[in-house]
């Protein structure tokens, strides 16, 4: 490759992270609820994406790429233990007069997440999160769409308990139904 | 909660999100690095299987083997460490990682072996003079998408003229597409300079020698490939900077301080402690005296998934 093709390509890749990073990074960061690991992230993805900037962005899939090695990379973390699960937090926020739609929910709803297994969080993050659809899914993790189906329909389930367990007058703000059956709805 | 209810809560969750400055120069020169190292993977779910092992803690785990340290080996994140005693060199080629967590697959050449079998096949083809106290970093990292490792060496070497990095990594048997039978081929690899491929050995094998390149920020590196039909190879490299190799032992993988410091290069000279042809030395060495066999003939490297 000549220098100047070189240059042109890395100019093509600079501009291409900087586009992106900021949205995988909060990605990465629904995912895993830590910012600072977020950008470690995301920092990898995108040297990754550069060592195959030529083969993939050929194809066409480079969002697709960058989401698959983010999710990839919580989906094995989590296989392999090298994180905690969980991160350790002070006590949940008192229950009375709460507004659901404020900064109290999200401590909440990140450490729900966490306790849901990192595939089907993984899942949940790029469904609802993202907006991908269950085709869209299936490609970045790489299974079928039914997988994909199932693997939402359980982390909703899971998401669900994580927030009753956590807090269930919470989650009945936010619309959950007091009863055992599902309250969280799978749309595919 | 509803769907709606789930994707307004979500969206939430980023509301406080902090100023990002994108490292893009960063990932350019991270990227140039990893592709010339050929461990890249030529599908991209595998790439990305090898990444998200990266992405959990670099794959660095310091040891302590060496004669002339006095750090306490520790299981740093990867359970690949040995956890027992320092022992000394004469002790490290029978010794099994028996204080490791995990037990190794019978089939296993021991790392302490491979440690002692590395270092000892690099000293020995190397220029006389040369300080190897520094390089004693060991690393073991899973290959996309499989149970097998990696494993290298890593640290600094000196010649009375600067410390600089010198890296060696064992692919195992299994993967032949990790590695490039002719990395000449790869324009990111040669990336404008010297690069020459060659057979080596009657069954196939090839060694590519890449001469002196610069990146930006004056890092300059050669580099030397041993391929094998079986998908196992030697992958050597030679800086001309150095890392930080004071990295706490008890440094876990999420430890970013401790990433950062293992993987981040120091310039400290104009070119790397060895020649390409010196280097080429070094790895057919490595390659005759340390790497295993396949797993046909004999012991193959430690498996993954006797640390998961």
């Amino acid at each position: 490759m000549s220098a100047h093709r070189q240059a042109q390509a890395d100019a093509d890749f600079r501009g291409f992270m900087t586009a992106r990073a900021p949205a995988l990074r909060r990605t990465a960061y629904v995912m895993c609820g830590d910012w600072h690991h977020a950008e470690d992230l995301v920092q990898i993805a995108f040297t990754k994406l550069y060592a195959a900037w030529a083969r993939v962005g050929a194809s066409g899939g480079l969002d697709s790429y960058l989401r698959r090695i983010l999710a990839n990379a919580v989906i094995d973390e989590s296989r392999r233990g090298f994180r905690r699960k969980e991160k350790p937090m002070a006590t949940l926020p008192d229950v009375e007069g709460r507004d659901t739609s404020s900064s109290e929910l999200r401590p909440v709803l990140l450490r729900a997440l966490a306790s849901v297994p990192a595939k089907q969080r993984a899942c949940l993050v790029l469904r609802y999160f993202d907006d991908a659809s269950v085709e869209e899914v299936a490609e970045i993790l790489g299974c079928r769409e039914g997988t994909v189906k199932s693997q939402t329909s359980r982390g909703l389930e899971n998401l669900r308990r994580a927030l009753r367990d956590l807090d269930p007058e919470l989650c009945a703000a936010l619309g959950d139904k007091p009863t055992d059956e599902p309250a969280l709805q799978l749309m595919s | 909660m509803d769907e709606t209810h789930l994707r307004r809560a979500m969206g939430q969750l980023t509301i406080d999100e902090p100023q990002y400055v994108i490292a893009s120069d960063e990932a350019v020169t991270r990227g140039r690095q990893a592709r010339r190292r050929h461990t890249t993977r030529t599908s991209a779910l595998a790439s990305v299987s090898t990444v998200a092992v990266v992405a959990a803690g670099v794959g660095f785990a310091h040891l302590a083997w060496g004669p002339s340290s006095t750090e306490t080996p520790t299981a740093a994140g990867n359970s690949m460490a040995s956890t027992a005693g320092a022992p000394t060199p004469a002790s490290t080629a029978a010794a099994d990682d028996s204080g490791a967590s995990t037990p190794q697959t019978a089939s296993s050449k021991a790392l302490s072996a491979l440690y002692a079998d590395t270092r000892a096949a690099a000293i020995g083809a190397s220029p006389a003079g040369i300080d190897f106290s520094g390089w004693n970093v060991t690393s073991a990292t899973p290959v996309a998408g499989g149970n097998e490792f990696t494993y290298g060496v890593d640290g600094n070497v000196n010649d009375g003229k600067g410390a600089a990095r010198l890296s060696i990594t064992l692919m195992p048997a299994g993967e032949p597409s990790a590695v490039y039978s002719n990395a000449c081929v790869d324009a990111g690899f040669v990336d404008d300079s010297p690069c020459d491929s060659a057979p080596f050995g009657a069954d196939g094998s090839t060694i590519t020698l890449r001469g002196l390149s610069h990146d930006p920020g004056g890092y300059a590196q050669v580099n030397v490939v041993i391929w094998h039909p079986d998908g196992s190879a030697v992958i050597a490299e030679a800086d001309n900077g150095a890392i930080d190799t004071s990295v706490p032992p008890t440094a876990g993988f999420s430890d970013g301080a401790a990433k950062k410091a293992a993987t981040d290069l120091t310039i400290t000279r104009a070119t790397p402690v060895f020649s390409v042809d010196q280097l080429a030395t070094i790895a057919k060495a490595v390659d005759s005296e340390a790497l295993p066999e396949t797993a046909s003939a004999g012991p193959s490297l430690p498996k993954a998934s006797a640390t998961s």
